[in-house]
């Protein structure tokens, strides 16, 4: 197959995108962000978080982007040894609808970790902000499908953390809607700070 | 990952027509004239990287002097070793660099002995957690019987072209193949990196980051002695000895077998006669294997020693092993 190069456009307003970030997606500036590859180009939703009233300089806040995905989790058999009381009288949960946060970014393991379980057992509170305004956002570089991959990790790591020992886990993971959500984060000090 | 002077493809702007700046892998592009982004479509191929080449032949002689000496290869082997052939080639790897994400759950074993002396076997649950990235490589073409089949290293100094007269083997396995072949590798690595011994569940996704061809710069150096020839490859980036064959040396296969029988007869020994005088069966066990070990691996060295061999190339004495399990389970090793 011949190698072609395509100027890349706007699906929605056919303007042609001027982003020079190396990014998985492409914003244009009429608001769509879409992303392509060798199937087609699609658009891809996305929010943005609004930041709170903040003194800091825009050069320090960063939107950190993340997959929010609208899954449907089913637990059909789990073994575990220990963990007894837990079980006994603990909220053992068994599956259900849950929102999975998984970062859109090339972070270290450790802090790639933190925060999807962080975001996952806690989802963010966040009132939409209509554009990035004048804040960088940091590149997409993980997929929509390895995002989902990801979350089916988290997901079996939510049952191993539990109290006992995990043995055997029959599972499923179902993703039925995902958007990208932009988060504010300060940057100032090093390391990420979160701003919501 | 830095590809600024990875192997370029020549390809033009759409809106201006002016050069654009690519390399193989890249995926999008910005036209320095006109600042359009551009989406390479079709095969963009792999990113591809040639490593330069540090040795010259008086380099890689030398080298190979000191390789003569090392080991327990002939002991006039630097003396009476002829060199016939020193010669650079490139030589293709895949590396396949991607991220790990599973989990690995199951038990080991522990014995113990109670108050009354009975064995007992417990199950120790484990649950390992595997996330980090992990890097895979292999040779992109035939390597025949040179025994190297990984990338070295991957330090060496990237060039856009090579700047010499330097053979370069083409890769002769498709990056999809080797695509499916390094996430199956990554995966079983992933795997074993939790030390889990027995297994009762495991799940493990591989993300890949990118996959490269490197072309790497080996040196081949074939010699003589006592009328055979033998070979050796050498790293053309460091200098150092990659894989080769020597003759060995008859003094030390005698001193491994007589050294080995004694040293292993007599922790037999030992160990048989401890057990008679009523110490615990474990001790006198431990020491009858290792005697037996001692034991069998000089026999091997005194068996297969006259030639010694280094790298990834299949070993006599592993024949041998595997051999001797083929016939003792009738599977195929």
């Amino acid at each position: 197959m011949p190698v072609n190069l395509t100027a890349v456009k706007c699906p929605s307003c056919g303007r042609p995108i001027t982003d020079h970030q190396t990014d998985r997606v492409f914003l244009c500036d009429c608001g769509v962000i879409h992303t392509r590859d060798d199937d087609g180009t699609r658009e891809v939703p996305y929010e943005v978080a609004a930041l709170p009233k903040t003194d800091l300089p825009s050069a320090s806040v960063i939107y950190v982007p993340f997959w929010r995905m609208d899954s449907e989790v089913t637990i059909d058999y789990e073994r575990t040894e220990g963990g007894f009381f837990h079980r006994l009288f603990g909220k053992d949960w068994k599956g259900g609808s849950i929102l999975i946060f998984v970062p859109a970014v090339e972070w270290d393991p450790g802090t790639y970790k933190q925060w999807s379980t962080t975001l996952t057992s806690k989802p963010p509170n966040y009132q939409r902000a209509p554009d990035f305004g004048e804040f960088q956002r940091m590149p997409v570089s993980v997929e929509e499908g390895e995002a989902a991959q990801l979350a089916d990790f988290l997901i079996l790591t939510f049952e191993a953390e539990k109290p006992g020992v995990l043995q055997e886990i029959s599972y499923e993971v179902r993703v039925l809607r995902s958007i990208l959500l932009y988060l504010p984060f300060d940057r100032s000090q090093g390391g990420f700070r979160p701003l919501f | 990952m830095d590809t600024t002077n990875g192997i370029s493809l020549n390809l033009s702007c759409t809106s201006c027509g002016g050069a654009v700046d690519t390399v193989e892998g890249q995926r999008v592009v910005t036209c320095r004239y006109c600042q359009t982004l551009l989406y390479i479509d079709g095969d963009r191929g792999v990113y591809t990287a040639l490593f330069r080449n540090n040795l010259d032949n008086q380099r890689a002689k030398a080298s190979l002097d000191q390789w003569f000496d090392k080991g327990f290869k002939a002991r006039d082997l630097s003396k009476k070793a002829k060199v016939t052939e020193v010669y650079p080639i490139y030589l293709p790897f895949w590396r396949l660099m991607a991220r790990a994400a599973g989990w690995v759950c199951g038990y080991r074993e522990e014995h113990y002995t109670d108050k009354n002396g009975h064995s007992h076997t417990r199950r120790i649950p484990l649950e390992k957690m595997v996330f980090r990235d992990f890097e895979w490589s292999e040779i992109a073409c035939d390597p025949g019987d040179i025994g190297v089949t990984r990338l070295p290293s991957n330090r060496g100094q990237v060039v856009s072209h090579d700047e010499g007269d330097i053979p370069t083997f083409e890769a002769t396995t498709s990056p999809d193949d080797a695509k499916l072949k390094g996430i199956d590798s990554i995966r079983k690595m992933a795997v074993s990196s939790a030390s889990v011994p027995h297994i009762t569940f495991e799940k493990v996704h591989v993300l890949p980051r990118f996959l490269t061809l490197t072309f790497y710069p080996i040196w081949m150096c074939r010699y003589t002695y006592q009328g055979r020839t033998y070979f050796a490859t050498l790293d053309g980036i460091s200098g150092s000895s990659l894989s080769g064959r020597a003759p060995g040396d008859p003094l030390y296969q005698s001193l491994a077998l007589v050294g080995g029988a004694t040293a292993g007869g007599l922790i037999l020994g030992l160990s048989i006669t401890g057990l008679t005088a009523g110490i615990d069966i474990e001790i006198p066990a431990i020491g009858a294997i290792a005697g037996l070990i001692i034991f069998g691996l000089s026999f091997l060295f005194f068996r297969h020693g006259s030639e010694i061999t280094e790298g990834d190339i299949d070993r006599p004495y592993n024949k041998s092993i595997r051999g001797l399990i083929e016939d003792a389970t009738g599977l195929e090793v």
